[in-house]
């Protein structure tokens, strides 16, 4: 009974952090067809500013790392990718790959190379069917959850969200139809951005932080999108769990080395049997019942 | 004027064309030209030049931790060695280059410091295949080559001389202390690359010798961010301590989880983790343990109080020195000393000077075995203290590592 609620807690703790991440990059992946690998880095930028902002009161640097995404977002889009847009996917990612290689050289310029930690505001375990488990963990991942659940409420219960939504379907008529899809577009990768520095945020009392603690965290990521459907506003969250029990289930059964092996493999096997992503129609189901 | 304008343009761009030419094949008479002028004879007058050290570090990337401590102490070394009138009468000629940590990078640089920089000695890197990389263009150019960071490298050579503690010393003394102290049945973690399966391998047979039983072993790749897996695994074998091979960011986020875990409660831990870079980061997580260094800077004596004082001065900070700043800045003491003592830069020369050399310093007296060339040196049993203090507790006899080793 205790391993398998261990295991569960495990993927519990692994799809909040996951789930935050992925659906910040999959909102940048439909909206503006950009391959975001700067997205780990983002979340390298949220973890050094826990560590850096360390007298200020834990929630409060929650939302300055929040606030400080949106402005790295913007920055980003309009400086960066603006004018990158027209001359196709490979641009863009070759822009971001850039801007990852900046984000790691000024974390390191600024940090040096010595890992840093941030204290929990929360410590101590707590006892869940007779296994102990740090409670940050939980609150960590309650809160990423939350935050994605707030965020898909929006996306499908708002005017905001529909517009968002007419924009990732299709800009030009969503254009016609008066949307600001400039403004949209730049929204968009600010947010983005936002969950990446928050979740790097959240997770930063768990890791030793240093300039290359992001690069872990991209290939999960991106595989957590590819598993939902292209544009998918639900799909990354289904990826996120699905790579949640996978990293966490195979490394519980198997030696490390073999587990991600088989980590990989998995999930190149489920992208190719279903390179659509799943069948199950997340962001349709409103619209389903008004067409009957 | 419209159509002036265009071959005007033309004009300038093909003097510009014309002078960067001219410029080009100037540097490169000019170059060619000190070259020859050096050297008519085609042979190395070398004893007219400086001694050119060639360091090898990943300055940027995943050791940039350990790299840059390396460049520190190194560079210290340099300095002091200069002042103290340098190799063969002049200073020495230091050029650092960047590995990132990357195997083909450091066959890439170590080929230019071969080269294009023709150093005379090559000291470097921290992993273990960039070591092999770098050490394999030292060899095929006939340039003496070391390291400084701990554990085997797989390679060797004629003209190799590492100067790192071997997985012997780093445990010969120290399992034996920890089973005595927290009891016999031993948990095994690291990342998932040569030096932490050397280093348990060779753990282990301290551990069996001892008296003790390997309960679990664990290995993650380098990069691994999330080790609750293999903490619940390490919970469930229930050791009564934890050797860990555990490095960089890696070693904080396992040791920071698994105090979050409770896996370190009433439970000893040892191994890279304890080392003095991670000290800051760790804190009262180390405070306590105990562990094997080639070096702690609170070892007494007025050598050492002078080269904290002098890295203090140079690199500021109250930290712990690492034992990588120490080996780096004794490596190349030494080096500079066997050069002096060859009265050559010729590598045989100094290669011959490198196994016969004894050294008095912070790591004690300094040598090499001659046949398989391991480093002997004394080795320092440490507690972590506040303030990541490593206090040292006893310098431990010089371990004769004798495992054979082909370096011919």
């Amino acid at each position: 009974m205790e391993p398998l609620v261990l295991f569960l807690l495990s993927v519990f703790s692994a799809f909040g952090f996951y789930a935050l991440l992925a659906w910040g990059l999959g909102l940048i992946f439909g909206q503006l067809g950009v391959v975001n690998v700067a997205h780990g880095d983002m979340a390298m930028v949220g973890a050094f500013l826990m560590f850096a902002l360390a007298d200020v009161p834990f929630l409060l640097r929650l939302l300055i790392a929040a606030v400080a995404g949106l402005a790295l977002g913007i920055l980003i889009e309009r400086l960066l990718l603006r004018g990158l847009y027209k001359h196709g996917m490979l641009a863009t990612l070759l822009a971001m790959w850039g801007a990852a290689i900046v984000l790691r050289q000024t974390a390191e310029a600024i940090f040096g190379p010595t890992p840093a930690t941030v204290p929990p505001p929360v410590a101590g375990t707590v006892e869940i069917l007779g296994v102990s488990y740090p409670s940050y963990r939980l609150i960590s991942a309650s809160v990423a959850l939350l935050i994605v659940g707030v965020l898909v409420l929006v996306m499908y219960r708002t005017d905001l969200g529909l517009r968002l939504r007419a924009s990732i379907d299709n800009r030009q008529m969503a254009a016609g139809f008066g949307i600001p899809t400039g403004l949209m577009i730049t929204g968009t990768f600010a947010v983005g951005t936002a969950l990446a520095v928050l979740a790097g945020a959240l997770q930063s009392p768990m890791l030793g932080i240093t300039p290359q603690v992001g690069l872990s965290f991209l290939a999960p990521t991106f595989f957590a999108v590819l598993l939902g459907r292209p544009g998918s506003l639900g799909g990354p969250i289904f990826g996120a769990f699905v790579v949640a029990v996978l990293d966490i289930g195979l490394r519980t059964l198997l030696p490390e080395a073999v587990a991600n092996l088989c980590f990989f493999i998995a999930l190149i096997v489920l992208i190719a049997l279903q390179p659509q992503g799943p069948n199950w129609r997340f962001t349709i189901w409103k619209p389903q019942r008004r067409a009957a | 004027m419209e159509t002036a304008t265009p071959r005007r343009m033309m004009r300038r761009r093909s003097l510009i064309a014309t002078a960067a030419v001219a410029a080009a094949t100037l540097t490169l008479t000019a170059c060619a030209g000190g070259s020859f002028a050096q050297d008519p004879s085609g042979e190395a007058s070398s004893e007219s030049r400086a001694f050119r050290l060639g360091i090898i570090a990943p300055t940027t990337g995943v050791a940039s931790l350990e790299g840059n401590s390396l460049v520190a102490g190194a560079e210290l070394a340099v300095e002091a060695v200069n002042a103290d009138g340098g190799v063969l009468g002049q200073d020495i000629e230091l050029i650092v280059v960047d590995d990132k940590s990357d195997a083909a990078t450091s066959t890439q640089v170590a080929q230019q410091l071969v080269r294009q920089n023709e150093v005379d000695y090559i000291l470097g890197t921290i992993a273990g295949d960039t070591s092999v990389a770098a050490g394999s263009v030292a060899a095929e150019a006939g340039v003496p080559f070391s390291t400084v960071v701990n554990g085997t490298v797989e390679f060797c050579s004629p003209h190799f001389w590492p100067f790192g503690a071997s997985e012997l010393m780093m445990v010969q003394d120290l399992v034996p202390l920890m089973i005595e102290e927290y009891g016999p049945r031993v948990g095994l973690v690291g990342n998932d690359y040569i030096f932490p399966h050397t280093y348990h391998a060779v753990a282990t047979e301290q551990i069996l010798a001892a008296g003790g039983e390997v309960v679990a072993e664990e290995y993650s790749p380098l990069g691994t961010s999330d080790w609750q897996p293999v903490i619940g695994k390490l919970q469930a074998a229930d050791p009564d301590w934890i050797l860990n091979a555990v490095v960089g960011g890696d070693a904080v986020s396992f040791m920071t989880q698994a105090s979050q875990f409770g896996l370190l409660d009433g439970r000893g831990v040892t191994g890279t983790a304890s080392q003095q870079e991670f000290a800051p980061a760790l804190g009262a997580i180390l405070e306590g343990r105990k562990t094997a260094l080639q070096y702690s800077d609170q070892t007494p004596g007025a050598e050492n109080e002078a080269f904290v004082a002098a890295y203090r001065a140079a690199y500021g900070g109250t930290d712990s020195i690492s034992a990588i700043a120490a080996t780096a800045y004794e490596a190349v003491r030494f080096i500079a000393a066997a050069v002096n003592a060859a009265d050559s830069l010729e590598a045989e020369a100094i290669s011959a000077q490198m196994s016969q050399l004894k050294l008095d310093g912070l790591l004690g007296e300094l040598g090499f075995r001659a046949d398989n060339h391991y480093v002997q040196s004394n080795m320092v049993l440490v507690e972590i203290g506040e303030g990541g203090v490593y206090r040292s507790l006893e310098v431990l006899d010089v371990i004769d590592d004798a495992t054979p080793r082909s370096c011919a």
